[in-house]
């Protein structure tokens, strides 16, 4: 390969490696998230606040870069779509975790021995089914595969259920309006997640092209 | 005929009726006019071989010329080809670098001006003098006050074959392309370097196998020598005084002799000059192919 | 197989040291200026070719002039080697300084402008030569005798060309025996070996194949660290490849005389020029739609 596309090569990997690293942050604090609430940390709300503090200032950036790149290096093929994937996925990757830190904040605003144990139960189960999407999504973005982009539609409905128990429950009157009120708030944000995970693996189906490399494993 | 592209309707055999007729009228004809062109040459070539080759041998070449009337297996054309080889040797030394500059000049400096329109002109005019005039031309100005010699007969020589190595050195040169010159230019060569290490090296190959031809051309010429060398039948090796001979010379006065013999070495002599003019050939594309070898 | 989170460790420090892969690309500090030319303007006997250009080309950067056919960027560019001496009839207004030193001033040599300033054309021009003698040919008319130090200098500007690999057991034969690519990297060595200060070319790659292309564009970045680079080309990515700074020029019609002159209208850092030109005939050209 001569040197200057080695080059090109090289900016390519690093903006994979950084959505790649930005997936994994989202991957680890929403279930930080979702423990946060629970047990009403607000140390765990704290840190996650702090995060999205330092990552903001990487969208810009690897917009620019990405924007730049399509500029002067006149993609094709894999290159091309790639690129484009990944300007498309930035802004769904920032209100992820928009929605995670949001998330973990409400156990400032609520004690968590104010909701009720059905509640309860539906938000763990919200939580990890959630972080399960987004990993399956973020994983078909690293192995290029396209076929997980219906899976997790029907898996979304899945979401749609334990969100309507949610709402049931919550309208049920077993905890004070206050604390009902912020928890269909964080049942949005759950929602909202899973949509954002599924518009993701939406967008691999682009980005992996009819034949799809392999990763290194 | 419009021509028509419908599937099913397309005919790509060869065209039939009068267009194939044409065609094949016209490559008859060719092959005919080349048959036509072969027939003469080779008539001639072959007359000259039948009747020359018997005399030809070490000692006829070499030999002194005897009187017209001794036999045919007497004597050679020794001085004849001595002749030959110095005047047409002067010749070229005097034509051939003048020719060589006088293109340069025309094609690299000159450009559009009027010396070299003027230089050009008479150059044309020059290749279409008959070449008695010049030989009468040199009678006139050198001889009358100097003699006859060989110089003589090589000015009149020389003259006839500037022309010819002015305009094929020329067109040779002009087939340098230009990206060459260019090229030499922006390495910050002079025009006189330019000339010298890039486009002259360029046409060597075409201007030496001009320069041949016209020594080829040159080394046949009668008309010219007869007013300026005067054929003798002795050897003399001062080609700068003193009347000389020539094999066309030669070729004239035994020609036109009576005798059985004068007129055997006259044939064995116009031999030896086709042989001479055969060999500058051959040499002349030698040398081309082996400047050509960076040109491929 | 591990997921990427299990292998990735997302801590805090980790992000902090976030990515500036830009830096290679960063604005380098401003260099040196080489040529700058004021308000020139270039006619060929009574027709004016190029009007008014005023630019500056800088050091250790690769400048890119871009614009329809007969715009005069050719001529702009030969003008900087005074190239254009060589037609008869051409002149020049206006003045073109290099590194502060007029070059058209009736004292300067074009025959020590050329050394300094070389030149690669459009279609490769190797001399009827060996390679050897194709490469050797510059240092030679300067004088360079010592066969050791032709030798040494023949070899560095064919491995400057990227050419050395390819042809060092070839250099007795004809430099015309090359392939296109190759024939073009011969005739760069040979304008490197005479250590120009800057090279200026003249759409290098338009008779190449993309690869081919690749080589050149490769060897451009290669060398951009020690001359300066002008390039003409046609091809719009390659001067978003390859180039730090472009300069479009178009076609000024005449409509009383119906002549064509060319005029330079945009010139500015690449980015700014394809991202967002100031000039709507910049615009125009720059996105195929003009003409």
């Amino acid at each position: 390969m001569p040197e200057r596309r080695q080059e090109f090569q090289r900016q390519l990997d690093a903006i994979e490696g950084r959505v790649i690293e930005l997936f994994a942050v989202i991957g680890t604090d929403l279930p930080g998230a979702t423990k946060a609430l629970l047990t009403g940390s607000n140390e765990m709300a704290g840190l996650l606040a702090e995060r999205e503090r330092v990552i903001s200032a990487l969208y810009p950036e690897l917009e620019g870069l990405v924007n730049k790149e399509i500029l002067l290096e006149s993609p094709v093929a894999s290159d091309l779509r790639f690129l484009l994937s990944v300007s498309r996925i930035l802004p769904e990757i920032e209100l992820s975790h928009s929605l995670v830190v949001q998330i973990a904040a409400r156990a400032d605003h609520i004690l968590s021995e104010d909701l009720s144990p059905r509640c309860r139960g539906l938000i763990e189960r919200m939580g990890s089914l959630v972080t399960d999407m987004w990993r399956q999504a973020t994983d078909s973005w690293y192995r290029r595969d396209n076929s997980v982009a219906a899976m997790l539609g029907e898996r979304i409905e899945e979401l749609g259920e334990l969100h309507a128990s949610l709402v049931g429950e919550l309208a049920s009157g077993s905890m004070s309006l206050p604390v009902a009120m912020e928890m269909t708030l964080v049942g949005r944000f759950y929602t909202r997640l899973g949509d954002h995970a599924v518009n993701i693996a939406r967008r691999v189906i682009y980005l992996a092209g009819a034949h799809p490399p392999q990763p290194p494993d | 005929m419009a021509v028509t592209t419908e599937p099913g309707n397309i005919d790509l055999r060869e065209p039939k009726g009068w267009r194939r007729t044409k065609n094949r009228t016209a490559t008859a004809l060719m092959v005919l006019s080349l048959v036509l062109v072969i027939i003469p040459l080779g008539f001639v070539l072959f007359t000259v071989i039948a009747k020359g080759a018997s005399a030809i041998n070490w000692s006829f070449l070499t030999g002194s010329i005897p009187p017209n009337v001794a036999p045919a297996d007497e004597g050679g054309i020794g001085p004849a080809v001595v002749g030959t080889i110095e005047i047409t040797a002067l010749a070229t030394v005097m034509a051939v670098p003048l020719g060589v500059l006088g293109a340069v000049y025309l094609n690299e400096y000159g450009g559009r001006n009027w010396l070299s329109a003027l230089i050009g002109f008479m150059s044309d005019v020059m290749t279409g003098v008959p070449s008695i005039i010049m030989g009468l031309f040199i009678f006139s100005i050198w001889v009358l006050h100097f003699g006859y010699s060989g110089l003589a007969g090589a000015l009149a020589l020389g003259c006839l074959m500037l022309p010819i190595v002015i305009r094929s050195t020329y067109e040779m040169l002009r087939l340098v392309p230009n990206s060459l010159r260019e090229g030499s230019y922006a390495l910050g060569a002079t025009k006189s370097r330019v000339t010298m290490t890039v486009v002259l090296p360029a046409a060597i190959g075409g201007i030496v196998s001009g320069a041949l031809l016209a020594v080829a051309r040159a080394a046949g010429e009668t008309a010219p020598l007869l007013f300026t060398i005067l054929t003798v039948t002795t050897v003399n090796r001062n080609v700068f005084s003193g009347p000389n001979t020539s094999l066309p010379s030669l070729i004239f006065v035994n020609a036109s002799s009576p005798y059985v013999g004068a007129q055997a070495r006259g044939w064995g002599a116009a031999l030896t000059l086709i042989a001479i003019a055969f060999i500058l050939m051959v040499v002349a594309r030698l040398i081309t192919a082996r400047f050509a070898r960076y040109a491929q | 197989m591990e997921t990427p989170e299990q292998n990735i460790v997302t801590n805090l420090p980790r992000l902090e040291t976030a990515i500036h892969v830009d830096a290679e690309r960063a604005e380098a500090p401003l260099g040196a200026t080489v040529f700058d030319a004021q308000s020139v303007s270039i006619w060929y006997s009574a027709f004016k070719a190029v009007t008014n250009v005023s630019l500056t080309i800088h050091e250790r950067e690769i400048t890119a002039f871009i614009g329809p056919s007969g715009c005069g960027k050719t001529t702009v560019l030969r003008t900087l080697n005074r190239m254009n001496d060589l037609i008869p009839g051409a002149r020049v207004e206006g003045d073109v300084h290099y590194r502060g030193e007029s070059l058209y001033a009736a004292s300067v040599s074009p025959i020590a402008v050329r050394r300094r300033i070389g030149m690669v054309f459009q279609k490769p021009n190797p001399f009827p030569k060996s390679i050897y003698d194709n490469v050797a040919y510059g240092p030679r008319i300067n004088g360079e005798r010592n066969k050791a130090k032709l030798d040494e200098i023949v070899e560095k500007s064919l491995r400057g060309a990227a050419l050395w690999d390819e042809v060092k057991d070839r250099l007795n034969k004809s430099g015309l025996g090359l392939s296109g690519g190759q024939a073009q990297r011969l005739c760069i060595a040979r304008t490197l070996a005479v250590e120009p200060d800057v090279v200026l070319m003249d759409e290098p790659c338009s008779a190449l194949d993309p690869i081919a292309t690749g080589a050149i564009e490769d060897l451009m970045h290669e060398i951009k660290s020690r001359y300066t680079i002008v390039i003409v080309t046609h091809n719009m990515q390659q001067a978003t490849r390859v180039s730090d700074r472009t300069a479009f020029y178009s076609v000024l019609r005449d409509e009383k005389s119906d002549t064509r002159t060319g005029v330079l209208v945009e010139y500015g850092r690449t980015e700014q020029i394809f991202n967002d030109p100031r000039d709507e005939r910049t615009k125009a050209y720059v996105t195929g739609r003009m003409g």
